[in-house]
């Protein structure tokens, strides 16, 4: 049929099959900019447009009821001022992270300007809360509507700059523009749905429907048969090559227990088979023509069921301990069915009882310290199963070019997925070619490589371009979740608050595969541990397999859920004593020049080492928050009596990367109009990494931002960096990016000093661009372009590769106001305040941005997000209506962030890390802020009504 | 107008102009084996089958395809590797750029001599390939691979 309708001020006429929605309309016109991150069910907004000026989900609506009316998109800018004005104040206020949802924001701000000039707090999220977006924390939008809000009457306002660092630098500790921000905010092409090509065919997944069986037979004639089917993998035609999914440094400290199909499922939406098919619709029906027959096995559902000694095992093949006891070499014997699994690197672990690998270890006399104590308390924790869910779910766009394997990838990791891909597929790593795309959220569940095989081996294999994009639902199930753990903490201290000894004991639930399966669990101790200082410490760590969804990375990795225990253990102690939860923190935390001895026993899979720290300012960030809060005065009284407040406070940590086993390289070139180019191989994920590295050679060269440009995460155009993981990014490939600048700095003084004729040490670098001497100067542009002549000195170049065996602690203090209603169970956090060290903040805005996003990620898994299993191990909420995520009506009304910088010794311009750490402090805070409040401890997140119910003996 | 084109056993419905070149319409569609090079019908660079035909499909109009099959290089399966293996054993190939059109061309003379019981002597093939222009290889490569092509049906 035919539809008329104004399409961005343009009378237009398409054909469009009846039952077909506005956004797949709209995107097979080309227009990229309506995303898609909830499969079509209306619930995150990321399809916006205006229809007759009012915003619309246009996944929700059909195109032809648009006949005769008006639709406006993002590329819109042209032609309307005040869009263009949004994007800007968007861009201006540091709103554009990942940017997948930014067009539908400055669409939705669109709308409301357009009916409310000037519009109130409530207005502003009234009008944006219907939009999910998971990196921001949605506070900065609101500086971008008022900012918007003046632009419109006042087009040339300039933004006062905001508190800035590191005075005697130019571009560093100042917040300047993130270079991806304008593009992204024009809707322009960006991610890998945008390089998808018409002749591309799709992939669907064929998900297991039960969470635990054998494969007894599957038949895929019917389905091969049918129209458009090009290719059908399962475990019957794909290679049989044991690798992990964990996008990780090799060797991985995860066990080889995966392979692309395998004739046991272990979880809900395992792999049973790949379609690929020229569409959608065919991959689809060809896909539900597969028969199945399933040997059903009993599922293993939780931790408990795993250590049964009566539990069914998830993997019983031969296992291979290639390293680590019991002695390299040795082999345990299988049952002969199920697939073998390598280990190469020590991971303690025995399989064949669901135990995937453990960790026992400590300092000093734990019987002693004990003994000592004049009182002991012990608690459990518990951490439930959340999902990051990225805006853009795993996808992955793999062609054949010149003989090679091109993967358009939306990842965290490109070497590391270049490594396993062709691994798994069995090719030579220089036939495959990784491009990062823009990402839309990362969060860690891109640090695993979920969808790049299969898409690579078929086309490598039909030699034909393919397109896999995972659903919405395939994002629960079969991407990679927070582990589930029970944490139970036993401390030991003396009257006055002093601790004697801590034993943390940690049980892990990785899912059915091993991925991250010893190192998140063991984050969670070294990321909380080490922040108190106790001479007796021990921890033992226990990570079990089941048959729930696989686990893996999520921000902040272990960190949140030891922090959540530790922290939440010390306040209780704080109780039994009689005393202030600050103060018995402050006997007993981190401080400067502190020996942290547990480290000794925290490596990482290597030798640990004791650190003496150099400044910490916890001290003074503890300070700060109780000021702010009033700690020492009485609790501010709640205006509705249904309603108790409470505060609660703690500290976090986190690392910067992992010293002694990663490594950045980055590359800068002198281009012959004297401008740069960055090729650096870090994996900017939308946190601003590409913006660090071009600020990093604007400061050190003495140039603008805009004489930078940065190309980044290419396997074929930039050098190798370990990926964007583990608070890396700054630290290790933002200071590759510094290396590398000052290594072209330095062949641009040796080849002007001979130009010059003056001594080296006698020319300095100025702005713009210019060598200047005592005698003579020379410019950027004149070097550049002598380098690419015959008489001239060669390509002007520099390189920087980092790698350090020093670890860089951020530390951060949380304080939570929190309202409860112990008549409903129901949680408000009102008031949430972190005071957090990242070193030099590079960009502060953005640095700002990572943390509020943090915080309301960690408001969510300590509120209201959990992943639901039924008695068979099916995930019952993996969609947006039933997992509530924070929207902007969770914002809390005073969030508050304040950077408190003590700077590094290693980290470029002194910076640390700021990624992941803020999610730390939420679930301890607010669980403190609630026992204040109404009396209760509640040890198990999220903190639903029901739950804070039970622990006041309500239910 | 609608048009609707089965191209290498993929139907599609699209709304286009009748009268673009259907070398437009299938690079539109995605397939971007379809070289262009003179858009006269000189250079064969653009050769694909219209219903087993070899046309030159910059001179053929989409209007006439519509309800038409048609095959490109990557349509011809089996072969078109076969082909494609002797192109590249006699080292055929420079630049590439008419090697699609040249393998559709060579393959439907194959098929046109077999469906007559033979196969072309070397006059035939340089009188079947005129159309089809190249400028790196000097032709004597082409000659090479369709001899050892050829070779098989004998």
């Amino acid at each position: 049929m035919n539809v008329e309708f104004i399409l961005n001020g343009k009378a237009k006429s398409f054909d469009a099959s009846p039952g077909e929605s506005l956004k797949t309309l709209l995107r097979r016109q080309g227009m990229v900019s309506v995303r898609d991150g909830c499969d079509d069910e209306g619930s995150c907004g990321l399809c916006a447009v205006l229809l007759d000026g009012k915003t619309v989900n246009s996944c929700l609506i059909l195109a032809a009821q648009v006949q005769g009316r008006e639709v406006v998109t993002v590329e819109h800018y042209r032609q309307d001022p005040l869009i263009r004005t949004i994007q800007r104040a968007l861009v201006d206020t540091a709103c554009v992270q990942c940017g997948y949802c930014t067009p539908a924001v400055a669409l939705a701000i669109r709308d409301l300007l357009g009916r409310s000039p000037d519009p109130k707090d409530e207005e502003i999220t009234d009008a944006l809360s219907g939009i999910i977006c998971r990196c921001t924390g949605y506070l900065q939008f609101k500086d971008a509507v008022r900012l918007a809000a003046i632009r419109a009457k006042d087009p040339d306002y300039v933004l006062p700059p905001d508190i800035e660092f590191k005075p005697e630098l130019r571009h560093i500790g100042k917040d300047r523009e993130k270079v991806d921000a304008d593009m992204l905010a024009r809707g322009e092409r960006a991610f890998v749905e945008d390089r998808v090509g018409e002749d591309a065919c799709w992939i669907e997944l064929l998900g297991s429907p039960v969470a635990h069986a054998w494969i007894a037979e599957i038949d895929t004639a019917a389905a091969e048969a049918m129209p458009g089917v090009v290719a059908i993998l399962t475990h019957k035609n794909c290679p049989s090559l044991p690798y992990t999914t964990a996008g990780q440094g090799f060797p991985e400290p995860s066990p080889y227990d995966q392979r692309m199909f395998t004739k046991k499922v272990r979880h809900v939406g395992d792999r049973v088979a790949a379609v690929m098919a020229e569409t959608k619709e065919e991959a689809r029906a060809a896909a539900a023509a597969i028969l199945v027959r399933y040997e059903v096995l009993k599922p293993v559902l939780s931790i408990a069921e795993a250590k049964s000694p009566s539990a069914p095992a998830i993997h019983s093949g031969q296992i291979s301990y290639m390293v680590g006891s019991p002695p390299p070499g040795t082999s345990v014997e299988g049952d002969g069915r199920d697939d073998p699994i390598i280990y190469q690197f020590p991971l303690h672990a025995d399989p064949h009882r669901n135990l995937a690998a453990s960790a026992h270890a400590g300092i000093g006399d734990m019987e002693w310290g004990f003994a000592d104590a004049d009182l002991l308390i012990e608690r459990s924790y518990k951490a439930n199963r959340v999902q990051s869910t990225p805006m853009e779910p795993h996808t992955v766009y793999a062609y054949m070019d010149g003989g090679r394997l091109v993967l358009r990838a939306s990842t965290q990791v490109p070497w590391h997925v270049r490594r396993i891909v062709s691994r798994a597929i069995g090719i030579p790593e220089h036939k495959v070619r990784v491009i990062k795309e823009r990402v839309g959220g990362g969060f860690g569940a891109k640090q695993d490589i979920v969808v790049e095989d299969i898409a690579g081996y078929l086309a490598w294999t039909t030699r034909r371009p393919v397109y896999f994009r995972y659903t919405r639902e395939q994002e629960f199930t079969a991407s990679r979740t927070r582990h589930a753990m029970e944490i139970t903490v036993r401390l030991g201290a003396k009257k006055d608050g002093r601790l004697t000894a801590i034993l943390m004991k940690l049980n892990a639930d990785t899912g059915p595969y091993g991925q991250h399966c010893l190192t998140v669990p063991m984050n969670a101790i070294s990321k909380s541990l080490p922040l108190l200082l106790c001479d007796n410490a021990r921890f033992e760590v226990n990570s079990y397999y089941t048959n729930l969804s696989p686990a893996g990375a999520y921000q902040g990795y272990g960190a949140p859920k030891g922090s959540f225990a530790l922290q939440t253990a010390m306040a209780e102690l704080a109780e039994a004593l009689g005393m202030d939860q600050l103060d018995i923190l402050e006997k007993n935390r981190v401080r400067s020049g502190s020996r942290i001895e547990i480290l000794k026993s925290l490596g990482e899979g290597r030798e640990g080492s004791a650190v003496t720290l150099g400044t910490c300012s916890l001290g003074d960030m503890i300070a700060r928050g109780k000021e702010a809060f009033g700690w020492d005065g009485p609790k501010p009284i709640p205006s509705d009596s249904d309603w108790k407040i409470g505060r609660g406070a703690v500290i976090i940590q986190q690392g910067s990367g992992l010293p002694g086993l990663d490594a950045a390289n980055a590359e800068i070139r002198l281009l012959p109009d004297g401008t740069v180019l960055v090729l650096s191989g870090g994996a900017d994920l939308g946190t601003g990494l590409d913006t660090v590295a071009a600020k990093a050679a604007a400061e050190t060269l003495g140039l603008e931002m805009e004489d930078v440009s940065v190309v980044s995460g290419d396997t074929d155009a930039t050098p190798f960096d370990k990926g964007a993981y583990a608070s890396s990014g700054t630290y290790f490939s933002g200071k590759a990016a510094l290396l590398a600048a000052e290594d072209l700095k330095s062949k641009i003084l040796t080849v002007s000093s001979k130009i010059l004729g003056e001594p080296e040490e006698e020319l300095r670098l100025v702005p713009r661009g210019v060598v200047e001497g005592k005698k003579g100067r020379i410019s950027f542009a004149k070097l550049g372009h002598m380098a690419v002549q015959g008489e001239g000195h060669g390509d002007l170049v520099g390189f920087g590769s980092f790698k350090t065996d020093h670890a860089a602690f951020p530390y951060g203090a949380h304080f939570v106001q929190a309202a409860v209603n112990p008549r409903t169970g129901e949680v408000k956090v009102q008031r949430y305040h972190a005071y957090q060290d990242c070193g030099t903040p590079i960009n502060p805005a953005l640095a700002k941005g990572q943390v509020y996003g943090a915080i309301l990620k960690s408001i969510g898994h300590s509120l209201y997000e959990e992943m639901l299993f039924d008695e068979n191990g099916r995930c019952l909420n993996p969609r947006f209506l039933d997992y509530k995520v924070p929207t902007m009506a969770e914002l809390p009304e005073d969030l508050h962030v304040e950077l408190m910088p003590v700077e590094d010794e290693v980290g470029p311009y002194g910076a640390k890390s700021i990624s992941e750490i803020s999610v730390n402090g939420a679930a301890p805070a607010i669980a403190i802020a609630i026992h204040d409040a109404v009396g209760a401890w509640v040890r198990e997140w999220p903190f639903t009504p029901e739950r804070v119910l039970k622990a006041l003996g309500k239910l | 107008m609608k048009i609707s084109i089965s191209v290498n056993g993929r139907n599609h419905r699209l709304e286009a102009n009748p009268g673009t070149p259907l070398a437009d319409t299938l690079r539109l569609l995605g397939y971007l084996e379809v070289k262009k090079a003179c858009g006269t019908g000189n250079c064969g660079l653009c050769t694909v089958l219209l219903d087993d035909v070899p046309v030159p499909s910059c001179s053929v109009i989409t209007g006439k395809a519509s309800g038409h099959r048609v095959t490109t290089v990557r349509g011809l399966g089996k072969e078109a590797d076969d082909l494609a293996a002797c192109i590249v054993a006699e080292g055929v190939d420079q630049c590439g750029y008419c090697s699609p059109g040249f393998a559709v061309m060579a393959v439907a003379m194959k098929r046109e001599f077999r469906r007559m019981g033979s196969l072309p002597n070397e006059e035939e093939i340089k009188h079947y390939l005129a159309g089809n222009l190249c400028r790196c290889s000097g032709y004597e490569g082409h000659l090479r691979a369709l001899r050892r092509y050829l070779e098989a049906f004998k």
